[in-house]
């Protein structure tokens, strides 16, 4: 089997608050634990799922969406479908092997993906990483992970708790900043100022991840690529990006000229294929008449 | 976008990006540890037996909390003299009655004679172990009392 890996290596340029949960007003980080030569280790971590929504799903589903002019045309269902998957919905699965093949040519993202149709489950070629701090305790991890040549022998991280910050902001009570527009004789509550905190992998502080394709064709490698592109622009990772959190600088691992290549085949192929792209999806998502009687 | 693809790290640029995330420091030994925590509770004890005239004694507690607190955020530079400067201003301390004080001589002397990556372990010690420092800092000034006490004839 022909898989190509796609090593990544991001550092963050702000604090990166994946969480986990919620206790009380302060948000805490993913962790999870990690077997290292004193113990079990609690380390913080970045979710393959979210990693994978983040960067492929949401910024190429995007991409294509507005490159074939479907924004403002489509369901909740193809919505869904598009950007998260999508449910099966009908009653009864079939196997339409056309359609699937059609699909896959049409769609070299969707192709990666895969998803879900109303009758048929698609499988994907693509698999995504967690994110994996570099750390003492991630290093035998990162050694394992990272190709032989990229070795990190005799390296001493420093713990993953001295990666670990906090963050404390406050929501304002509107009662204090524009009393003014309050109507005249309001009456007077307490006051409604909220404290919320949690905390964040700090900036400077660098993750490893990445993504093995299945015997991908350079438009798979091209839609990948460029929807990690897409992402490194304008996308976050983890929460709080409302507040200027989950700002990664992302690195590829190793220079591949090839790589440049196939995101311009793939972006050609968009082109090339938008009309017939838009028809196929219009006409896999037509919602099925009930049968009189039934 | 300027390029069809993310940026390239080669095994050279990589060695060069992870050594921001190296730990060149040794690391501390159990004694440093104990070091930290006899120190740390000193510089306590120091502030609740300089505190100022002027505050009320009922905020003694919870003023000395922020003076930490207020410190290790200000010093980031492992200066210790000001960190324990920010401390005792933090706690209106009596410049007169800070120049007497035997044990705030010697708490400068102590935590000057220490390595740059040992000054830097203490403020992160006092930061997350702020509750065990004020309890045993607490401790201590309540066996300082009684020593005064002794000395002044009064026990």
């Amino acid at each position: 089997m022909s898989i190509t890996n796609v090593y990544c290596y991001s550092e963050a340029l702000s604090p990166i608050t994946h969480m986990s949960r919620s206790e009380g007003n302060e948000s805490l980080i993913a962790v999870e634990p990690v077997k290292t030569e004193d113990g079990i280790a609690w380390v913080p971590y970045l979710s393959g799922n979210a990693l994978r929504h983040r960067c492929v799903r949401m910024p190429g589903g995007r991409y294509l969406v507005e490159r074939l002019r479907l924004a403002g045309k489509l369901s909740l269902e193809q919505l869904n479908f598009f950007f998260h998957g999508g449910n099966l919905t009908e009653s009864t699965g079939r196997e339409n092997t056309a359609r699937i093949v059609e699909m896959y040519r049409l769609f070299p993202f969707l192709r990666l993906l895969g998803g879900c149709l109303p009758d048929q489950v698609l499988s994907g070629s693509l698999h995504a990483w967690r994110g994996t701090l570099f750390c003492r305790e991630n290093a035998t991890v990162i050694k394992a992970l990272l190709p032989e040549e990229w070795t990190t022998d005799g390296v001493r991280f420093h713990p993953a708790q001295s990666f670990i910050s906090a963050y404390q902001y406050t929501r304002s009570d509107a009662e204090k900043t524009t009393p003014d527009l309050l109507p005249k004789g309001a009456v007077k509550t307490q006051s409604n100022l909220m404290i919320f905190s949690g905390q964040a992998v700090m900036r400077g502080a660098a993750f490893l991840h990445g993504f093995a394709v299945l015997h991908p064709s350079p438009l798979e490698l091209g839609a990948l690529l460029h929807s990690l592109l897409l992402w490194a622009a304008h996308g976050t990772i983890g929460g709080q990006a409302a507040r200027g959190h989950g700002k990664l600088k992302t690195y590829l691992l190793g220079d591949d000229p090839a790589r440049a290549d196939a995101v311009l085949a793939y972006l050609d192929h968009v082109e090339a294929n938008a009309d017939q792209a838009r028809e196929w999806f219009q006409d896999t998502f037509v919602r099925k008449t009930p049968k009189k009687g039934a | 976008m300027e390029t069809n693809t993310l940026p390239c790290l080669d095994p050279q640029a990589f060695r060069r990006k992870i050594a921001g995330l190296l730990d060149q420091e040794t690391p501390l030994t159990e004694e440093a540890n104990d070091e930290m925590r006899t120190l740390a509770s000193s510089l306590v004890c120091l502030m609740a037996q300089l505190f100022g005239k002027e505050l009320d004694r009922i905020t003694l507690w919870s003023r000395i909390d922020s003076a930490l607190k207020t410190a290790c955020s200000k010093v980031r530079d492992r200066n210790m003299e000001l960190f324990v400067n920010h401390c005792l201003e933090h706690v209106k301390a009596d410049p007169g009655r800070a120049c007497l004080s035997e044990g705030l001589g010697k708490l400068l002397i102590a935590l000057a004679d220490k390595p740059a990556e040992w000054r830097q372990a203490f403020t992160r010690f006092i930061e997350t172990r702020i509750y065990a420092v004020l309890v045993r800092g607490k401790e201590e000034w309540g066996w300082k009392k009684l020593e005064m006490k002794t000395e002044r004839g009064e026990i």
